[in-house]
């Protein structure tokens, strides 16, 4: 998938990236390589999409957001436009299709719980849907999308 | 630096180029110097406000080309001590206790990450086990219909962020 020296590349990008005015330097220097090589393997990494994007992830929370989780059942001939009203929303990060018979879940920000709800009835409306399931946090346990590589 | 809301929104909706000096062109914008930009994602890091600050990954990329929502059925008095055995599980990126819907009983939900899909279903058994074989439901990621960053400057009305 990836050789020794883009594994070792990834794994300072993705668990300790430097808060630094030049960080592709700073991981050159730790691993040894020259700048110019560690921006050409990022670069190419990210032609391939192994890596999404850098930056960084926000605590909704910590920025006075509210956020649930939605899910509801479409069926196949009304997904597409289903699919399209859901994504086109700004305040919709993540839709997937699931094998279930809930077939879409999809999650929502916004500043506050009055308007998510807003929100998840126009989709209701617009994608012309029976129920969507709220399904809203009580509890984080463990949000770690970080990977071995 | 002072911070404004400006700054604020235009550094937090920045990705990092991949260039030499990624925060430049951040800092010439807002007309300050690029230790003060980074200084600034520094201190909403150490307050929590950013998780964390890096390189997002793909896993389909990495090999991980099957994951699952499992949504577990658990009274709420059994929860916490669930979710502390599943937290056990590296497969599992993603752990919430969430309320429950009219006609959906599922309170605990984790997200499980596989090579494949026996692989997969053979890390959610050993799950179940661990938490004493509750009534739980796979569901199968088929499709990924979006995913991106939320839009946090459209999210972001003046009056919502409050620093630290």
């Amino acid at each position: 998938m990836v050789n020794k020296k883009d594994k070792m590349l990834l794994e300072e990008m993705q668990d300790r990236f430097p808060f630094s005015t030049r960080p592709y330097h700073d991981i050159a220097v730790k691993l040894g390589m020259k700048e110019r090589e560690v921006l050409k393997r990022t670069r190419v990494l990210k032609q391939r999409k192994i890596i999404r994007y850098i930056g960084p992830v926000f605590d909704p929370g910590k920025l006075k957001l509210v956020s649930c989780l939605a899910a509801a059942h479409v069926p196949d001939k009304k997904l597409k436009r289903a699919a399209a009203v859901i994504n086109k929303h700004p305040f919709v990060s993540h839709n997937y299709l699931r094998d279930d018979e809930f077939n879409v879940w999809f999650t929502v920000s916004a500043p506050s719980v009055s308007r998510l709800k807003f929100i998840l009835a126009g989709i209701k409306k617009d994608a012309g849907l029976k129920e969507i399931l709220y399904l809203p946090a009580v509890k984080l346990y463990k949000i770690d999308a970080r990977f071995k590589i | 630096m002072k911070i404004t809301d400006k700054h604020i929104i235009s550094i937090v909706s920045a990705q990092v180029g991949i260039v030499s000096r990624p925060f430049k062109s951040c800092a010439v914008e807002l007309g300050t110097r690029e230790e003060a930009v980074v200084g600034f994602l520094r201190e909403l890091k150490n307050a929590g406000v950013i998780r964390r600050f890096g390189a997002v990954l793909n896993h389909y990329s990495l090999g991980l080309r099957t994951n699952a929502l499992v949504a577990w059925k658990i009274d709420a008095d059994h929860i916490d001590a669930a979710a502390q055995k599943l937290l056990l599980f590296s497969s599992i990126s993603h752990c919430y206790w969430r309320k429950k819907a009219r006609h959906w009983p599922y309170s605990l939900y984790t997200m499980v990450h596989a090579k494949n899909k026996k692989e997969c279903l053979f890390i959610i058994g050993n799950a179940a086990r661990a938490i004493g074989n509750p009534e739980y439901r796979v569901l199968f990621t088929v499709k990924e219909l979006k995913k991106r960053k939320a839009d946090i400057p459209a999210l972001l009305s003046r009056k919502v962020f409050k620093k630290g």
